[in-house]
């Protein structure tokens, strides 16, 4: 595999005082040339920094970072060829759409100011922005802003770009198309991304690889579909799509079978809780005889089940995820 | 609502009628009078005093006053700039450095003025010292000159260049630089390319605060000595002349009289900002040149009234050290002038402060319930317009009105003038509170059964408790130090401190006034950090 950017055991602890955790936490990975890759993970995990720390926005404590094979760790942000899209966009206020798009051309002494103007109309067009050049940027509306800021970064054909939480600054409707655009965005230009968010819906749609970060920590690295069917710990397995516990097993909802008459064993009697409507799906809540809940996922067009009923749920030993820890 | 705002607005705006807008009025008026024979002003009317404006003596004194003002702005500017960036990137120690750029300057003006004669005359700290050394044989001439002009005008004005940029570079987002420097920017560019061009309206705000003072104070002295001639003579206009010539000898250009240090307080309201974020903007230049620059600047500001503080204790009466000595605390102590003055400036600071305050509280309520442009803008008036433009107005108000009603300048006449020019200040700081109020807390009072009054006496009152006595505090401290009203409408009885502390440094530095300054330095200083504490509460 060519990764284009290499983190090698990279720390970064906030606090002088050795005791308190890292943010970073010997974090190692690779992101393979022209991917999509997302870092998942809670709030507060070291997502977030981790980008950071690839951006030159932070020093790290610990840790090698490579790009091209080329150690950037000790080099400030500006001779860094990585650029982010911030998530409050951190559009120049003062500075148009051009103005902001050009910013970093103008830092840049080899790019001959013809062959720039080019490179500019293209990003401009490429991201719909033709014709709004001279709009400042209160004056734009969320989705454009967002645009403004890919343009800004993509403009300067960074090696890696990264990206910090961008669609979470716009509201639920857009950044479902957003997401799309975003995708479709990526495999045109062919640049590596770098994506941070705490969203695993984003996160499993968008990625051709994904790491999940708990605590500072990578807990598990490997494709969208992998992660969710063969996840390595409990935490992954929780924060990938929902989970049923039933003792130390875990069981996806969409894997558990729901039946009126007694199964055969292994199933379990449970009593039906609540039914939650969904849209195409819908969620049975039902709680085991010793007072667990589970859910069960059904199509939403045939569900007899009525709170009080008496039910019982089996599932095929195959979707069973067992656990050491 | 309408009835119980337009109570609260009625007292501050008979103040501000009585005491700013019929004044000026009466200056106005005036202004088109001919000089009388025997001081006071006659018919008929003429524009003769305006064709004396332009005059070329006059003329000349206003491109001289605006050409200097103009050098200390940019001065005030250059030198503002990298202070206020430091103290914006200080993290949470920013609150305490900007304390520190305001803090000597809510103390007197006149002691101010009198620690720079103290280390710049020719018997001066400065000139003492070097020729101690050997470095220079006779005393250099450092006061009285263009450079000491504009050296105190960089002095009384750096604070309202330091403020209003720190307002605006405090508010930047932090995430912009580290866009900038993401887009390749180093920190110099990303100083010249970002920062600079975003501090744009708090450089404008800068220019102005410091060009207009610096302007109404330069030429508003020259003007004074014309417009004393038709205000009648009184004793206490007579020292605003003698004030201006002690301030430059030289008669080139007219010393600050720091009138305009008012102006700063207001910016206590900007002292409230949001907390930090806890985040550290590195890469960014000068990590430790910054430091060491705000250093220097924290020096410039502290420096003379420190050396002040430390010969006050000196035995020696010359700028010599002779050892420790109080003799001076009690020569302060035995001169019964000076305790007069000082009880008489307690008194009309306490009468002053109390009416200020209830007046300017209720104001501010008022106009948060709903704007009003005229007494808002009479309000900013009353901050910007010169003392001595104040003084001079109230005064021919006070001579005009005396025609008719049998009275005499005296306490009473201080007191309404210290009421007059509180009030603003008082207003800002009770509405800066306001502003973070929140209007829910009312209406829950209201839809508990609450009166319009209720409302705001039980549940709004106690919220803007913390302001009320930070702003009382700010008006003692503006009533205590002024000099230049004062002296313009006070009578024979009524004698403050700072005329007494005025008239002593007339004479020339005595040691006995480093006493009582470091006691008016100290104790005002006091009462500053208490009134932050209680803003802060």
């Amino acid at each position: 595999m060519d990764a284009v950017l290499e983190l090698a055991q990279i720390s970064k602890n906030f606090s002088k005082n050795s005791s308190v955790r890292p943010a970073v936490d010997r974090v190692t990975l690779a992101i393979p040339r022209g991917s999509f890759f997302s870092l998942l993970g809670p709030s507060g995990c070291g997502k977030t920094t981790t980008l950071r720390l690839v951006a030159g926005l932070e020093a790290p404590t610990a840790g090698e970072i490579r790009l091209n094979g080329r150690r950037i760790d000790r080099l400030p942000p500006y001779q860094r060829n990585v650029n982010t899209v911030f998530q409050s966009y951190a559009l120049f206020p003062h500075l148009t759409v051009r103005g902001n798009v050009e910013f970093g051309l103008r830092n840049k002494r080899d790019t001959p100011v013809n062959g720039a103007g080019d490179r500019v109309r293209r990003v401009l067009q490429q991201l719909e922005l033709a014709g709004k050049e001279s709009r400042k940027p209160s004056e734009l509306s969320g989705g454009e802003r967002q645009r403004v800021a890919l343009a800004r970064a993509l403009v300067l054909s960074p090696e890696v770009l990264l990206l910090d939480e961008p669609l979470s600054a716009l509201d639920p409707q857009l950044r479902k198309q957003v997401r799309a655009e975003l995708r479709d965005l990526q495999k045109k230009t062919g640049v590596t991304f770098l994506f941070v968010t705490h969203d695993q819906e984003e996160a499993l749609s968008l990625s051709d690889t994904l790491a999940v970060m708990r605590a500072g920590r990578i807990e598990q690295t490997g494709p969208p579909a992998g992660l969710y069917r063969e996840p390595r710990t409990k935490f992954v397995a929780s924060f990938l799509g929902a989970m049923n516990w039933i003792g130390e097993i875990g069981i996806r909802p969409e894997a558990i079978r729901i039946w009126r008459a007694p199964a055969p064993p292994p199933a379990l009697a449970a009593t039906v809780v609540e039914i939650a409507f969904l849209g195409p799906v819908a969620h049975i809540i039902t709680r085991l005889e010793n007072g667990a809940a589970v859910t069960v996922q059904v199509p939403s067009g045939d569900s007899p089940h009525r709170p009080g009923e008496s039910v019982y749920l089996s599932w095929n030993a195959a979707d069973e995820l067992r656990f050491s820890s | 609502m309408t009835r119980l705002r337009a109570i609260f607005l009625t007292p501050a705006a008979l103040v501000m009628l009585a005491t700013l807008a019929v004044p000026l009025a009466i200056v106005a008026a005036y202004s088109f009078l001919s000089r009388g024979a025997y001081g006071g002003v006659e018919a008929p009317w003429t524009q003769e005093n305006y064709v004396r404006l332009f005059d070329p003596l006059y003329g000349g004194i206003f491109l001289r006053s605006a050409w200097v003002s103009l050098l200390a702005t940019a001065a005030c500017l250059v030198l503002g700039f990298p202070l206020a960036l430091f103290i914006a990137r200080s993290g949470p120690r920013k609150n305490l450095y900007l304390a520190l750029v305001i803090l000597p300057f809510w103390t007197s003006f006149l002691i101010r003025l009198y620690a720079w004669m103290f280390l710049l005359r020719d018997t001066g700290l400065v000139n003492t010292v070097l020729v101690s050394l050997g470095a220079i044989h006779a005393p250099l001439p450092l006061l009285y000159n263009q450079g000491a002009v504009i050296l105190g005008l960089i002095y009384g004005y750096l604070p309202f260049a330091v403020v209003p940029l720190y307002a605006t570079l405090e508010r930047q987002d932090p995430a912009l630089l580290d866009a900038a420097a993401d887009l390749g920017s180093s920190p110099w560019r990303a100083l010249l390319r970002v920062t600079i061009p975003l501090s744009a309206p708090g450089l404008w705000a800068a220019s102005i605060l410091v060009f207009v003072p610096c302007v109404g104070t330069l030429s508003g002295l020259r003007s004074a000595r014309r417009q004393q001639d038709r205000a009648d003579r009184q004793s206490g206009a007579e020292s605003v002349h003698r004030f201006a010539r002690l301030a430059v000898r030289s008669g080139r250009v007219d010393r600050p009289d720091g009138g305009g240090d008012r102006d700063a307080r207001p910016d206590a309201s900007y002292q409230g900002g949001t907390p930090v974020t806890a985040r550290r903007v590195r890469f960014t230049f000068g990590r430790s040149a910054l430091p060491l620059y705000a250093a220097c600047a924290y020096l410039f500001l502290h420096l003379p009234l420190a050396i002040l503080a430390i010969f006050s204790v000196n035995a020696s009466r010359f700028t010599v050290w002779e050892g420790f000595s109080l003799r001076w605390y009690r020569a302060m102590f035995a001169d019964r002038a000076l305790l007069e003055s000082a009880a008489n400036s307690l008194l009309i600071a306490v009468a002053a402060t109390a009416l200020a305050t209830s007046i300017g509280t209720l104001a501010a309520y008022a106009l948060w319930k709903k704007a009003s442009a005229w007494l808002a803008g009479s309000l900013y008036l009353s901050l910007v317009t010169p003392e001595i433009v104040t003084g001079v107005s109230l005064l021919a108000f006070f001579q005009w009105i005396f025609r008719y009603l049998h009275l005499r300048l005296g306490m009473h006449t201080v007191i309404l003038a210290h009421v007059s020019f509180s009030i603003a200040y008082v207003v800002l700081v009770v509405m800066a509170r306001l502003r973070n109020f929140d209007v829910a807390l009312e209406e829950a009072a209201l839809d508990l059964g609450e009166t319009e009054f209720g409302a705001f006496y039980r549940v709004t009152l106690p919220y803007l408790a913390p302001a009320i006595a930070a702003a009382a505090m700010l008006a003692f401290t503006v009533s205590i130090d002024d000099y230049v009203i004062t002296s313009l409408v006070a009578g024979v009885d009524s004698r403050t401190l700072p005329m007494v502390i005025y008239a002593m440094a007339r004479r020339g530095v005595n040691p006995v006034l480093n006493a009582v300054s470091t006691i008016v330095v100290a104790a005002l200083g006091a009462l500053i950090v208490i009134s932050d504490r209680l803003r802060k509460a």
